[in-house]
């Protein structure tokens, strides 16, 4: 398990000297440097979108954009301005998607670090890199910044040469200026040498990145880390779903906490892996050396992440380990049943077809046929149920439960599960208790066998037996 | 019955306020009527001073100046360094009764100065000699009376005895009637003129002295079955203090009895039993029952509704009773609190397995049992471990729920508590334990196996799943499943005889 982070250093600048300029390249950390000191894990945290969800990038830009990172003779000048985070787009670019990387390339490129720099000092540093660098382009760019027009210009050139002869554009960009002017005839046009003569006016202080550096340069904004989650993702199926492990690092021991869902195999896996590296330290939690870490994750072929580690205010967010119980219930019981008086025709014939009754008439007849058929079954079938139903009671819950088996009784039978929401309708004391011995005799079973057909009674929800 | 205010010329009074009125003479802690004008709340506290040959004086709290109270300084004195003040015959000094009438009529600043005077009997921290401090004022909540104001709530909590007079037309006829024919001393004043005195007033002086003896000697008897009842009542303080506890929850915590107001409770009770047992001795007055004789009590020392605040008195009096009636059996058995705790224990306690054995198991009264039920049936909580015993124990002993309430318990059972999915997930540490918790939730029965879901998910929701924990919630799933199955088996199910023909069990059916 390698990771790197990047290692922060000024160099003196090629072309001014007395400036510095931001340089970094990415350097191999240990576990201990990640955990114990707060070495940003770029490396593994790494953003392939754009996100930083570190903060990392915007931490760097809130330490460099602090009062105390400017030098303040420069800042009083305009000579350093605050830093934003530097635009990116998807289409035609090569940057690096990654914000800070992003963010670092452009500081190289658009920042100068130095101390104790006075004005004067950095204007004659312009002016001596603009005499070096003196050719037609930069003269020809300084002439048209002093002069406003195309006349202006022209009477600029004559008086430097009267024999001159310019009458457009195309005529100015043929004659090599630089050798009508000099630096030194832009002398009194300060800002324009600054502007000419350096290649940026945004200036730091060197000890600026110390505030997201450790003394080595390494990219840091916190003194440590202390949560991670290591996860098995590699080897994932349906079998074997992912295992993962949130980690808390309090010091120079790590405990790793495993998520299991209800899986055997997964859970067997977890303690294989608390016996193999937590020395008895726990079954499914255990606790090992900070420094066995990239062997454990190696040998495990695991994956470290930090989806805890945020730099930036806000809500910090701490993941939790979470393992779900074994699925056990309480057997639940209901009596459905799919003919209905708004049923198709067909399907009412069908039933009918099955006792061979009369399949012709209306729609109101083929139902009232059906609920005849109902009450001819219902006390053919009574005494079954009554054995069934007086060998044990149930209760009725009114909430429906998907899981619910059909009451095993009048098992095979075409119209069971009408006959026995007539006999729960019958039999319920209070609603709720279902037992053979309480019976309501008050509606005539054809009557409540098209009641029921009819949806005007139902029998909602489940039953659990009694004990 | 004995009415002694109808022989001071004082008519309509229930004789339990008329309790009230001797309990507050007897301990002395300070009484407030509240009532409409003519209600005869002045003359009350006029006649009692004058049968009981008390020096008394009644001050209108709303044009009273602070000096007619306390008197003027004296200046002689405070050349000398002393702060005195001079007595007059209005002054507080030597009174023995006084009566604050309009006392929601004082300003608030002033309000504060009557405070100290009810509080300790004592004025610019001077002793007094007043023993008796009544007050009287017309109701706030009512909008014939624009000039009061809103009474502190210290000063309010300064009265012991809250008693609203009747009016004449909440009267019996009879008495309404006496009550037309009376003349007392403000009435006719220049009749005397021109008859004897004595014949044109209804109570004579010397009736009125009469009475007067007759209080005396109850009051007497009183003091003496107070200090005996305090003995014998030695529990009455954990009694109150249960109370309180299930008043403010009965009252969704509008109503705190704090404990100075626990403490008048406690003395008024004690005061009016001997009252109403001095009474039975010395006037042959029948004793009531007193457990009817708390209640009445208790409600008048609760200060519910004398501000214009929101608060429906009727409705929080109710609740109140409610809570009395449930723990009345402390009074009736003669301050046994075993039943006391045991209605405590139901309506206090969180945990539903508690619950639910208190309700199946003990001998509650039927308004104990239906207040329960409908509590647990109405409420939000989860009670679907208690409502599947609870139907699981009916099942076998029809009547042990109320009927109408059968249904809705069953809809209190959730789908999600029938199955350890209601179990949070272990977070860190206690994942350490999910073989334990697993071996748990794996039980032989049922009713078990809801126990079980019950309490796992109780330690879950609380993050408190260690070794420890698990220990006992294993005991405990042990216990209550024996005891509800030892209920249930207590009354087997009584099931028709069984026919040849052959049905699956249920544990064969395909899960």
């Amino acid at each position: 398990m390698k990771i790197t982070t990047q290692k922060l250093r000024l160099e003196a600048d090629k072309e001014v000297q007395g400036l510095r300029r931001l340089r970094f390249n990415p350097v191999e950390v240990t576990v201990e440097d990640v955990f114990l000191r707060g070495i940003h894990p770029h490396s593994v945290v790494r953003a392939g979108n754009q996100h930083d969800y570190t903060g990392m990038a915007d931490t760097i830009l809130a330490k460099l954009n602090e009062p105390t990172a400017y030098l303040p003779e420069l800042k009083a000048h305009n000579l350093g301005h605050e830093v934003a985070a530097p635009s990116y787009s998807i289409y035609g670019c090569n940057d690096t998607p990654d914000p800070v990387d992003r963010l670092l390339k452009y500081l190289a490129e658009n920042i100068y670090f130095a101390d104790d720099l006075t004005y004067e000092r950095l204007l004659a540093m312009a002016i001596e890199r603009l005499r070096r660098i003196w050719d037609g382009a930069v003269a020809r760019n300084m002439l048209g910044n002093v002069a406003r027009d195309f006349a202006s210009m022209r009477e600029m050139l004559k008086r430097k040469n009267p024999d001159i002869k310019v009458t457009s554009y195309a005529e100015l960009d043929e004659i090599d200026v630089s050798r009508l002017f000099t630096v030194d005839d832009f002398l009194t046009e300060e800002q324009l040498l600054l502007s000419f003569g350096l290649e940026s006016r945004n200036f730091r202080r060197t000890d600026a990145i110390q505030a997201f550096t450790d003394e080595e340069g390494r990219l840091r904004a916190t003194p440590r880390i202390e949560r991670c989650q290591v996860s098995w993702g590699y080897e994932r199926s349906g079998k074997m779903p992912l295992i993962a492990y949130q980690c808390h690092v309090p010091g120079r021991q790590i405990r790793w906490m495993p998520s299991m869902s209800d899986n055997a195999r997964q859970r067997e896996k977890t303690r294989d892996v608390a016996r193999r590296w937590g020395k008895r330290s726990g079954r499914y939690c255990f606790t090992s050396d900070l420094a066995d870490m990239p062997t454990i994750i190696e040998e495990l072929r695991m994956r470290l992440s930090f989806p805890d580690l945020k730099y930036t205010g806000g809500e910090k967010t701490e993941s939790e380990a979470t393992a779900q119980v074994r699925q056990k219930a309480v057997l639940t019981f209901d009596a459905p049943f799919r003919i209905k008086a708004d049923s198709s025709n067909e399907a009412i014939k069908d039933m009918l077809r099955r006792f061979d009754r009369k399949l012709t008439g209306r729609k109101e007849d083929l139902v009232q046929r059906l609920a005849e058929l109902m009450a001819d079954q219902y006390a053919m079938k009574a005494p079954e149920m009554d054995q069934f139903f007086g060998a044990r009671q149930f209760i009725r819950l009114t909430h429906e439960r998907t899981e619910s088996k059909r009451l095993p009784v009048l098992q095979g039978h075409p119209m069971a599960g009408h006959l026995l929401t007539m006999y729960c309708v019958r039999h319920m004391r209070g609603n709720v208790v279902l037992e053979a011995k309480h019976e309501n005799t008050s509606v005539n079973l054809p009557d409540l066998a098209e009641a029921i057909l009819a949806g005007r009674v139902r029998l909602n929800g489940c039953f659990v037996a009694v004990e | 019955m004995t009415s002694l205010l109808k022989q001071l010329g004082i008519y309509g009074w229930k004789q339990e306020d008329e309790n009230l009125v001797l309990s507050s003479l007897l301990t002395g802690d300070p009484l407030l009527m509240i009532g409409a004008h003519g209600a005869a709340k002045t003359h009350i506290a006029y006649k009692m001073a004058q049968a009981l040959a008390k020096r008394f004086i009644a001050y209108d709290a709303s044009k009273a100046l602070f000096e007619d109270v306390l008197g003027f300084p004296n200046v002689e004195s405070l050349k000398n360094g002393r702060v005195e003040y001079v007595p007059s015959a209005v002054t507080v000094w030597d009174k023995q009764f006084i009566l604050v009438d309009e006392i929601n009529r004082a300003l608030p600043e002033l309000q504060a100065k009557w405070l100290e005077i009810i509080r300790s009997r004592k004025i610019m921290g001077f002793p007094t000699e007043v023993k008796w401090v009544w007050a009287a004022m017309n109701p706030s909540t009512d909008s014939r009376y624009n000039g009061t104001q809103i009474m502190d709530a210290a000063l309010i909590g300064r009265f012991s005895i809250f008693l609203y007079p009747p009016e004449a037309l909440d009267m019996e006829e009879d008495d309404r009637i006496r009550v037309v024919e009376h003349i007392n001393g403000d009435d006719a004043p220049s009749l005397g003129e021109w008859v004897e005195s004595a014949t044109s007033r209804t109570v004579s002086q010397a009736q009125t002295g009469e009475t007067g003896q007759r209080v005396a000697q109850v009051l007497t008897r009183a003091a003496g079955h107070f200090v005996r009842l305090r003995a014998q009542f030695d529990t009455l303080g954990t009694f109150l203090s249960r109370l309180s506890v299930l008043v403010m929850k009965e009252t969704d915590g509008k109503v705190k009895l704090d404990g100075r107001r626990l403490g008048f409770m406690y003395r008024n009770l004690l005061a009016f039993r001997a009252v109403e047992m001095a009474r039975n001795e010395a006037l042959g007055d029948e004793l009531p029952v007193f457990s009817e004789s708390a209640k009445r009590v208790i409600l008048a020392s609760i200060p519910v509704g004398i501000n214009q605040d929101g608060i429906n008195k009727e409705e929080f009096l109710h609740k109140v009773e409610i809570c009395l009636d449930l723990l009345a059996d402390y009074f009736r058995n003669g301050s046994d609190l075993t039943r006391t705790e045991t209605i405590y224990r139901l309506f206090t306690c969180s945990d539903l397995l508690e619950k639910t054995r208190i309700l199946l198991t003990e001998n509650l009264s039927e308004l104990a049992k239906s207040n329960a039920w409908n509590d647990l049936a109405e409420g939000d909580r989860d009670i679907s471990v208690l409502a599947y015993v609870a139907l699981q124990v009916e099942a076998h002993r029809p009547g042990t729920v109320p009927v109408e309430l059968l249904e809705k318990l069953a809809g209190r059972i959730g789908s999600s508590s029938l199955s350890s999915a209601s179990v949070p997930l272990l977070k860190n540490e206690s994942i350490e334990h999910l073989d334990e918790v697993n071996r748990l939730l794996d039980q032989p029965s049922d009713l078990e196996q809801m126990i079980a879901f019950h309490r796992v998910r109780e330690l879950a929701d609380r993050g408190q799943i260690t070794a420890e924990a698990l220990g006992r919630v294993r005991k405990s799933i042990r216990q209550d499943a024996q005891e509800f199955k030892r209920l249930v088996q207590a009354a087997p199910v009584q099931t028709e005889p069984v026919a040849t023909v052959a049905t699956p069990a249920l544990s064969e059916v395909e899960v």
